[in-house]
């Protein structure tokens, strides 16, 4: 329910922004945006009704949202912080920290799982591909 | 059990990094220089550049024309110059992203990059962009011309530019075109013919050159503005009819075809593919390149790779590829005019 | 008509150790660069384009080609063990893999993978050799139109595959258009959507949209869980290789998908996502026991597999008899012809020196060894299901990071693969389907340029224009079926709830 009604806020949202585009042009958008709004509001007039049918059921304690989160700010913190650390620094510093942070308490699979991974990334991409790796301001 | 499989999961790893620093260390070295001519060797004894591989901004996808060109360079220069070109796609926003890059890069000679004209100069007249032609770039060489043509369905009724003006003129509105991407090249381009000639065409716009020739090719539209190399293979083929030029003279790749001028049509369509640097990089070092360029653009074995994946391989110096930039921004100003207004 | 003896000189060329060595290392590279996530086979093919230059033309093209082909195949590792498409082409293959890995049935998958992708890759090469002119004639005929229909064939795939709600299923699609739409207007060019940002002006770049909205979403998703593995079952099947009989069941399955990969592979400009999903649709519908797709079963694997794989020839018909592009690997491919000098057309074939033969006997090859470096390998990625999910969730969060960036060389793309992460990990939790999205924001702009551009080209007598080409009409009648096709189940089913209900 919480779904259908920002979806539908969403879709008034994209209609809205396209009265500032020219005229005309933009019969699709306000197609695909309205109908957007439509079903949404669909959408939680079914969960409704489901819900009136069946009582609601606490989800089992094994979802844990907490990692989740946790896993989002580090990905965040790891593209934050690759211009500065370098690929190589902050590879190393994401992988480290983000399975010890995950339960994986076992230090020497940790070092030599990070230390692999990031050569074996940074071989394959820099030298074999060419590609060029943000190098960060240490270097 | 898990304890098992996980060490050899490490072990596999480590084996692997090993061989693999071992070919990358290997590889990772400038090559040293064996081929370089004695008056560039002069010169990078008194210049000290370059000493560091060298990045070269690509503002187009890889496998694209500019960067099937820029892969050839890359190849022959390489031996010239003794460090490593590295080629970085930077596409977007038709090639501003990439321009952008090559405008805020650090001037100190390790980052080159392409300026593709009309591209750049059309970006720039069509809407806010970070750089300009004053104050961003210092001006190496161009290494390739890319001019226009425009081609009919290969049974067309058409078989001189003349013809086929006059049928648009009696018919306005009738004959479809293919373009490619507004305020692009191939737009441009139909824009200048349509109102040098005073002709109506109905526009059908298609995502890029190919798009453009596969429609023609398979009849879905009348006429379609092409590149050189676009148009080459299908032309020899005999998929396409080649119309005319816009070039300055009549061209040894499509021969027999009438060029606009000749057909007192006064078109000229070219776009160049010049090299740039950013501002304030080294005057040294912006001959130096220009000048090892020229010699990498002479060498027959790198003629004829261009020539083969339909590009017309040139050199234009520093000087007379600023001048040709800004006298295409002047060329292209009044055509983007009628863009702006279209978009608006 | 095919040079026989120019093709049996070109089996022998290839038998030649340096061409071997290239087939060799063209498939094992193509593998590996389609099982990360986020870097696809163009990429693999640009790279080793430069490669190329100093080889003989044959070599070189052995090279590229099956490195095509093996990046094909690639795509299916990831998408089955870890929900993650390694290459666009195989995001259907994920709707049946993965499935079947959390059961520990892993091995199985991979192997009949490895054998339709072989299947389907044969066929298709068959078809190059044989029968590459008439199919790119046929591939010119499609005009804009028969590409909005095509388009929307496979849109109506959504409605199959939302078997727990058709609303939120139709959400997912109209969200998957409107991602479609960001990035310029086709006809007149004005920004849609992009607030002024450069980097959207082209339209939301595909892969780390793709990446993020499939694979990081589905690292959130084991995120979640204090469970530690992928595999939810004790045993791992041992079973790899698919049986005879398999083989034999799905030999309809096998021959219609390839059919179709082949064809649509010949299309410039579409792809794998619409041959794939087809394809899977198709078996789907042919099949004794559809519902028991999307719970894991090999034919939806047959299916995808054989498909993908299949464009390949296809794409490659198209390219060298015409010179046009089926498909962006196969642009970076055609450079690389004109560079050595090769001319794509009729000339091709009769060109003299053999290289087209060598090419094209060199790509029937790399598709046995595919199949071996396939088999064999599965033997050791099946156990990537038992990697406890913290270290799984870190390294492949690494992979995704880089693949995004390497195409683009952007940052931008890698922060844009987090918030499609985050965004699907939302919409998934919600009960919608990521799949829809993945189809409209693919197909969308191919459907919308294909009907704009059909209206310009109509110039007002749209009806007559539908009805003067014979190709549209037929596709509009698939489209129907296959929309009403399901929709008329649907309905009967409700019907026999009801009267059940009553009873």
């Amino acid at each position: 329910m919480l779904w259908g009604g920002t979806l539908f806020i969403i879709g008034g949202i994209l209609y809205a922004i396209t009265f500032s585009y020219p005229d005309g042009q933009v019969l699709y958008l306000q197609g695909l945006t309205i109908g957007l709004m439509a079903l949404s509001l669909l959408s939680c007039y079914q969960a409704w009704k489901l819900k009136q049918k069946t009582t609601p059921k606490k989800a089992a304690g094994e979802i844990s949202y907490r990692r989740v989160l946790l896993v989002i700010l580090m990905g965040v913190l790891y593209v934050l912080l690759m211009p500065y650390l370098g690929f190589i620094g902050a590879t190393l510093a994401f992988l480290i920290f983000c399975m010890w942070i995950l339960g994986f308490h076992r230090i020497v699979p940790i070092i030599s799982i990070s230390i692999g991974c990031t050569a074996v990334l940074y071989v394959g991409f820099q030298i074999g591909l060419g590609v060029p790796l943000p190098t960060g301001l240490l270097a | 059990m898990k304890n098992h499989m996980l060490c050899k999961y490490i072990g596999l790893i480590l084996t692997v990094v090993l061989v693999l620093s071992a070919c990358g260390t290997a590889s990772s070295q400038p090559s040293s220089v064996s081929s370089a001519e004695g008056s560039s060797q002069e010169a990078e004894a008194s210049l000290d550049y370059p000493k560091q591989n060298i990045t070269f901004i690509v503002p187009y996808a890889a496998g694209g024309g500019t960067d099937i060109s820029a892969r050839i360079l890359q190849t022959y220069a390489e031996q010239e110059l003794g460090v490593k070109l590295t080629i970085v796609n930077k596409p977007g926003g038709g090639g501003e992203l990439g321009f952008t890059e090559i405008a805020k890069a650090n001037p100190d000679g390790y980052t080159i990059g392409y300026l593709n004209t009309p591209s750049a100069v059309t970006a720039y007249l069509d809407r806010d962009v970070q750089y300009d032609f004053d104050n961003s770039f210092e001006y190496i060489c161009t290494q390739t011309l890319t001019p226009r043509l425009i081609a009919v369905q290969k049974d067309s009724q058409f078989d001189t530019i003349e013809s086929f003006i006059e049928y648009a003129k009696a018919h306005p509105g009738e004959l479809t075109v293919a373009n490619t991407g507004i305020g692009g090249f191939a737009h441009v381009t139909t824009l200048a013919l349509e109102q040098t000639a005073g002709i109506t065409l109905t526009s059908v716009p298609f995502d890029g050159g190919s798009e453009a020739l596969t429609a023609l090719m398979g009849k879905q539209v009348d006429v379609a503005p092409l590149s050189f190399g676009e148009a080459k293979s299908a032309a020899e083929n005999g998929e396409i009819k080649v119309l005319g030029l816009y070039t300055e003279e009549p061209s040894d790749t499509f021969p027999g075809v009438q060029t606009f001028r000749e057909a007192g049509y006064d078109i000229v369509m070219v776009g160049i593919q010049p090299i740039v640097a950013p501002k304030g990089t080294p005057k040294e070092i912006v001959d130096f390149l220009s000048q090892t360029f020229e010699k990498v653009f002479a060498n027959e074995e790198y003629i004829a790779k261009m020539d083969e994946a339909g590009n017309i391989p040139t050199y234009m110096n520093g000087a007379d590829t600023e001048a040709f930039i800004k006298d295409s921004l002047e060329q292209f100003r009044p055509l983007m005019e009628i863009v702006k207004e279209m978009q608006s | 008509m095919v040079n026989f003896s120019l093709l049996l000189e070109g089996f022998l060329a290839c038998l030649l150790p340096v061409n071997l060595f290239a087939l060799f290392v063209g498939t094992a590279f193509g593998i590996v660069i389609g099982a990360l996530p986020g870097l696809t086979s163009t990429v693999a093919v640009a790279v080793l384009l430069p490669v190329t230059f100093s080889m003989d033309p044959g070599t070189g093209l052995i090279l590229l080609g099956s490195t095509y082909g093996g990046a094909m195949y690639g795509g299916s590792i990831s998408a089955i063990l870890l929900n993650t498409p390694g290459t666009p082409a195989a995001a259907a293959t994920c709707i049946e893999g993965y499935p079947m890995a959390k059961k520990g049935r892993a091995g199985e998958a991979l192997g009949m993978a490895a054998v339709a992708s072989f299947i389907g890759g044969t066929l298709s090469i068959i078809a190059l050799i044989f029968v590459a002119p008439p199919l790119a004639k046929v591939a010119l005929t499609f005009g804009p139109l028969e590409y909005f229909f095509l388009a929307l064939c496979g849109m109506s795939i959504v409605i199959s595959i939302s078997t727990n709600s058709l609303t939120k299923g139709f959400i997912s699609a109209i969200i998957g258009l409107l991602l479609g739409t960001v990035g310029m207007d086709p006809i007149v060019g004005f920004e849609r959507y992009t607030f002024d940002s450069i980097n959207l002006m082209m339209g939301l770049p595909l892969v780390p949209t793709l990446v993020g909205m499939l694979s990081t979403s589905q690292l959130l998703l084991l995120a979640e869980e204090k469970s530690q593995t992928i595999l939810k079952v004790n045993t791992v099947s041992g079973k790899i290789c698919p049986s005879w009989a398999d083989l034999k069941r799905l030999k309809a399955v096998l021959i219609r998908s390839s059919l179709i990969g082949i064809v649509v592979g010949a299309l410039p400009g579409a792809g794998a996502n619409i041959s794939t999903f087809l394809a899977y649709d198709d078996a789907k519908r042919i099949s004794k026991h559809p519902e028991q797709f999307g719970t894991g079963i090999v034919d939806g694997i047959a299916a995808t597999e054989s498909s993908n794989n299949a464009i390949t020839g296809g794409a490659m018909a198209t390219m060298l008899t015409l010179g046009i592009p089926g498909s962006n690997t196969t642009a970076i491919m055609l450079g690389g012809l004109m560079i050595h000098g090769l001319q794509p057309g009729p000339g091709f074939f009769t060109d003299a020196s053999g290289s087209a033969y060598t090419f094209m006997a060199g790509l029937l090859i790399a598709n046995f060894i595919m199949l071996a470096i396939g088999l064999l390998a599965v033997r050791a990625f099946m156990h990537v299901v038992k990697i406890p999910n913290n270290v799984l969730i870190a390294v492949v969060m690494v992979m995704s990071v880089v693949g995004s960036y390497a195409i683009n060389n952007s940052m931008f793309d890698v922060g844009l693969m987090l918030v499609f992460g985050v965004i699907g990990y939302l919409l998934r939790k919600g009960g919608f389907n990521v799949v829809p999205i993945v189809l409209g924001l693919v197909l969308g702009p191919i459907a919308e340029k294909g009907f704009r551009r059909a209206i310009v080209l109509s110039k007002g007598n749209f009806f007559g224009f539908f009805m003067s080409r014979p190709i549209s009409v037929v596709l509009a009648i698939v489209t129907l079926i296959f929309i009403g096709w399901p929709i008329y189940k649907w309905i009967k089913s409700q019907k026999n709830r009801s009267t059940a209900q009553a009873q």
